[in-house]
């Protein structure tokens, strides 16, 4: 079950007019309305891609990862839980795809993040500036996480970008709770030491 | 936002940054195309979609598997078609006999293959003369009704089995049947052929095996089968009575016949 920080994750990843928990939404996916599938798609694609994109650092590898989880989306549509919000099922196909991709590619995310990757539609307004700022500050970040091994970086993206809750982690990657929130805290302290280098 | 208890205030503040990391812009193009084929349902595998996106995808086990797989189940089927012996076949019937196969009526002629399993029942008065080339040689008697044993492989399946319900049954093993044995099932016993001339007559009194030449071990059960030489047959009554005896000249004089008859069109000379 979602936790209370999951929760608070979706409400901050909420848009005016998002509609993640619209029951209506959900059974028209459930029955592969093009419609409701079009709709579906527009909430969840930003997410997937951004997900996608920080696991892998890479567009190329991200689109395949994104293909693949609306692919199983729509496999998987008639098996969708309508009761519950569906972004934990999302993130934890997502999770698995992009270790299937992970593996398919063999090598870890490529070193070089482009700052233009932020998408405008979605940011925060603010003076030239401020947008320049964000995307500096969002470059360490992804070059931090970039730092990480595969594991400590999917704990971190799915904890932090994601809000799944320790508990949750545990379930999707197959390790104890006491394991994630160990990782968890060594892969802070490593991104700490990573930008106070690149900061300094 | 996110509460982060035991975390120093760094890595509080690194949490927030992480968690305030805005979306990722995709190509537009890329989008559209996928939200269409995700809208109608024209997804396919990325795998599938580009030969390219997997490097390792020439090393996975089922690229290799499928051909080998192939290859290993003709072969397979190669030898179990080169396994299996002569088709048994009718060699001699009299014009018009009536028989029944599995229960229906039916004419044989010469040269028609019969199905191993099918069970033959010969009227009163008529024979069936079957062969499988080189291998062996029956003539079902009129009266007889048993199943058909399936001719024995050349490298497996080299034990075969038949029942006769009642009737006789006579038999000559040919030169190809050697290393290969024959199992006839009777309601009294059972008689394990290895290479031999024989007969085997069952009524409502019991069977008895006449052997005319070679061995063939006969018993009531798997557990009491016995050799039975050349010039000796043995019965197996339904009152208990098992014994064996020399073979009367009634019972050899007919497949002494059987021999003559058709014993030179076994094929293995």
């Amino acid at each position: 079950m979602p936790g209370p920080e999951h929760t608070e994750a979706i409400q901050r990843a909420s848009t005016p007019g998002d509609t993640w928990e619209d029951r209506a939404l959900l059974e028209g996916v459930q029955r592969r309305d093009p419609d409701a599938l079009g709709r579906f798609f527009d909430v969840a694609f930003p997410y997937v891609y951004s997900v996608a994109f920080r696991f892998m650092g890479n567009h190329e590898t991200a689109e395949d990862v994104a293909q693949d989880v609306f692919l199983k989306v729509y496999n998987a549509a008639d098996r969708l839980d309508v009761t519950r919000h569906p972004k934990p099922w999302l993130t934890t196909i997502t999770y698995n795809a992009c270790r299937d991709a992970a593996r398919r590619v063999g090598a870890r995310p490529e070193d070089a993040v482009d700052a233009t990757a932020i998408d405008e539609r979605h940011a925060t307004p603010g003076t030239p500036e401020d947008v320049l700022m964000r995307k500096e500050q969002a470059r360490l970040i992804e070059r931090a996480l970039r730092d990480l091994d595969e594991d400590a970086r999917a704990i971190v993206i799915l904890h932090n970008y994601c809000g799944c809750s320790h508990e949750e982690i545990a379930h999707i990657i197959g390790a104890s709770h006491a394991a994630v929130r160990k990782r968890y805290s060594r892969a802070l302290q490593r991104m700490a030491v990573f930008l106070r280098g690149l900061e300094r | 936002m996110t509460d982060h208890p035991g975390k120093s205030p760094d890595e509080q503040e690194l949490a927030k940054r992480v968690q305030d990391l805005p979306d990722v812009a995709s190509d537009d193009a890329f989008r559209e195309d996928l939200r269409s084929r995700f809208v109608h349902g024209g997804l396919e595998s990325p795998a599938a979609e580009t030969g390219t996106y997997d490097p390792e995808a020439g090393r996975r086990w089922w690229q290799w598997a499928v051909p080998v797989v192939g290859v290993a189940a003709a072969a397979i089927a190669a030898i179990i078609l080169l396994n299996g012996g002569p088709a048994m076949h009718v060699l001699d019937v009299a014009d018009g006999s009536a028989v029944r196969i599995d229960g229906a009526p039916a004419i044989l002629h010469t040269g028609q293959v019969l199905r191993a399993g099918a069970e033959i029942e010969v009227p009163e008065g008529e024979r069936v003369d079957l062969v499988a080339r080189g291998v062996v040689l029956y003539e079902v008697t009129g009266g007889t009704r048993m199943t058909l044993p399936a001719t024995p492989g050349r490298w497996f399946n080299r034990t075969v089995v038949c029942s006769v319900f009642v009737g006789e049954l006579r038999l000559k093993t040919g030169v190809r049947f050697a290393g290969s044995e024959l199992r006839v099932y009777t309601p009294d016993g059972i008689v394990e052929v290895t290479g031999t001339l024989l007969s085997i007559q069952c009524d409502a009194e019991g069977t008895c095996v006449c052997v005319l030449e070679g061995t063939a071990r006969v018993g009531v059960n798997d557990d009491d089968l016995e050799p039975v030489t050349p010039g000796n047959r043995k019965i197996m009554l339904r009152d208990g009575t098992v014994k064996i005896i020399p073979v009367k000249p009634m019972h050899r004089d007919g497949v002494l016949e059987f021999n003559e008859r058709v014993g030179n069109r076994l094929g293995d000379r």
